[in-house]
């Protein structure tokens, strides 16, 4: 049986088929994280791009039916006609990854410097003559910026681990030196250890240069003081403090407060400890930090010998012009601790 | 070998680092001195040409780093030998002066005593 209807419904099915096929695929092109252009013909005019494309060359700008030197003229002089010839002429593929490119991209179509990935394909037609060129090209300017910020971090991380060992090496070798027998330098290592690694933690949790005096000396106090009787009375302004500074203050803080609960104010139950610190100087150029105990035993130069002491008086790292002064005044030791205030501030 | 015992200098910004090295050389018989900074350590060369040997950190708060005292001790001070210390610099070819030598930071005591006898400094 013969059936025209039959027949003509079988060839729209089929094209419509095809047609959906075509739009999916326009749809692929579309929706691809990358630009994707194709220009045609040996003078590369544009025949099609994607959205991509438009925003990463400057959207708006009007390219179809064009030629690449008359749509996106900034890209001559940069030599990209010439890559392109080669290709429709070789028919070899060209591929450049983090490529300097300038575009005239700005909301005004003023020029910004961009990197960019870009592979230039011939396209072949049936005959295998080059027809055309596919352009496919991603913009990894913040891509790369981000790589570059993780790789210094990463170099800076290394260098501070490196400083750090440095310093407990410097700590261990002291409690050492200083110890009269191996149970007592284990217990001050221990302990002065899990100081350096307290502080760490504020430097970890408040991020990048974000611990604070208040911070310390409030680990100091955990440990050293009784929160229903305290007898370390502290205060002073909210500030900032670097990494390096930090550890030093934290383990000089420590000293302080273990020497005195051995043999200064904290030895006796009627002692107590002022602590202060201050943006000090003409200039308020200097960070300034004293200790003062009261009420405890007279005190004996001679206490000024153990590595605690010698840790004191290490001063804080990483600044400029750092001062310790301990002063065994009889009524109560004394210390002052003092640095530049910008190096005592800074990130290194 | 001299009569008269020659210091070393020690030029670190970071105090326990510094009263380590100090402490280091000092057991292994050294005159020591010490400076905190590339600034300080030029006065103290000032004040004591005979310093035999300089051992300086790179980077520290100041006009100068480590480098640059490096740089200018070669040329004020031909006779002091010159050890460059650092956990964050692997200096290039070229930016330390001729014969100065490198160490990573942390030291071991052995390599900064081996590399001081190769330079033909003892106490």
């Amino acid at each position: 049986m013969f059936c025209a209807c039959a027949e003509i419904t079988a060839k729209v099915a089929t094209e419509r088929a095809h047609k959906t096929q075509r739009e999916r695929f326009a749809q692929v092109f579309e929706l691809n994280q990358g630009g994707i252009a194709m220009l045609v013909g040996p003078e590369h005019v544009f025949d099609y791009a994607n959205e991509e494309y438009y925003s990463m060359i400057g959207a708006g700008r009007e390219i179809i039916g064009k030629t690449v030197a008359e749509a996106v003229s900034e890209v001559v002089r940069q030599g990209f006609i010439d890559i392109l010839d080669n290709v429709y002429q070789t028919g070899e593929t060209f591929v450049a990854t983090a490529l300097p490119i300038e575009l005239n991209r700005g909301p005004a179509g003023e020029k910004q410097n961009r990197l960019i990935d870009l592979v230039y394909q011939a396209m072949r037609q049936d005959d295998g003559k080059v027809s055309g060129i596919l352009v496919q090209a991603r913009d990894v300017t913040e891509l790369r910026a981000e790589e570059a910020r993780k790789e210094l971090l990463s170099h800076e991380l290394g260098h501070r681990l490196k400083n750090q060992l440095a310093m407990v090496q410097a700590v261990a070798s002291q409690t050492l030196r200083n110890a009269p027998d191996l149970a007592t330098a284990r217990k001050r290592l221990n302990e002065r250890i899990s100081v350096l690694s307290d502080a760490h933690d504020t430097i970890l949790k408040g991020g990048r240069g974000a611990s604070t005096v208040q911070q310390l000396v409030e680990q100091m106090l955990a440990l050293h003081d009784d929160p229903a009787a305290p007898r370390i009375r502290s205060s002073g302004p909210d500030l900032k403090i670097g990494s390096r500074s930090s550890l030093s203050l934290s383990l000089i803080l420590h000293e302080l407060a273990t020497n005195a609960v051995k043999y200064g104010a904290l030895s006796v139950p009627q002692g107590n400890v002022e602590l202060e610190w201050r943006v000090a100087g003409s200039a308020r150029d200097r960070f300034e930090m004293t200790w003062i105990e009261h009420g405890g035993p007279p005190v004996a130069a001679s206490e000024g010998s153990g590595s605690g002491t010698r840790l004191i008086s290490a001063g804080l790292n990483g600044t400029a012009d750092g001062r310790v002064a301990i002063d065994y005044d009889i009524k109560g030791l004394r210390c002052m601790v003092s640095a530049d205030l910008q190096t005592f501030q800074k990130e290194h | 070998m001299s009569s008269e015992p020659k210091p070393v200098l020690v030029v670190e910004d970071d105090g326990l680092i510094r009263m380590d090295l100090m402490d280091t050389l000092t057991d292994e018989g050294f005159q020591v001195l010490e400076a905190a900074n590339a600034d300080q350590a030029v006065m103290v060369l000032e004040r004591h040409p005979e310093i035999s040997a300089l051992l300086t950190d790179i980077d520290m708060p100041g006009s100068m780093n480590g480098i640059g005292l490096a740089q200018l001790a070669a040329q004020r001070w031909p006779d002091c030998r010159i050890i460059v210390i650092s956990g964050r610099f692997n200096p290039e070819n070229g930016s330390l002066p001729e014969g100065a030598r490198f160490l990573t930071k942390p030291v071991r005591d052995g390599v900064l005593n081996t590399t001081l006898r190769e330079l033909s400094v003892s106490p």
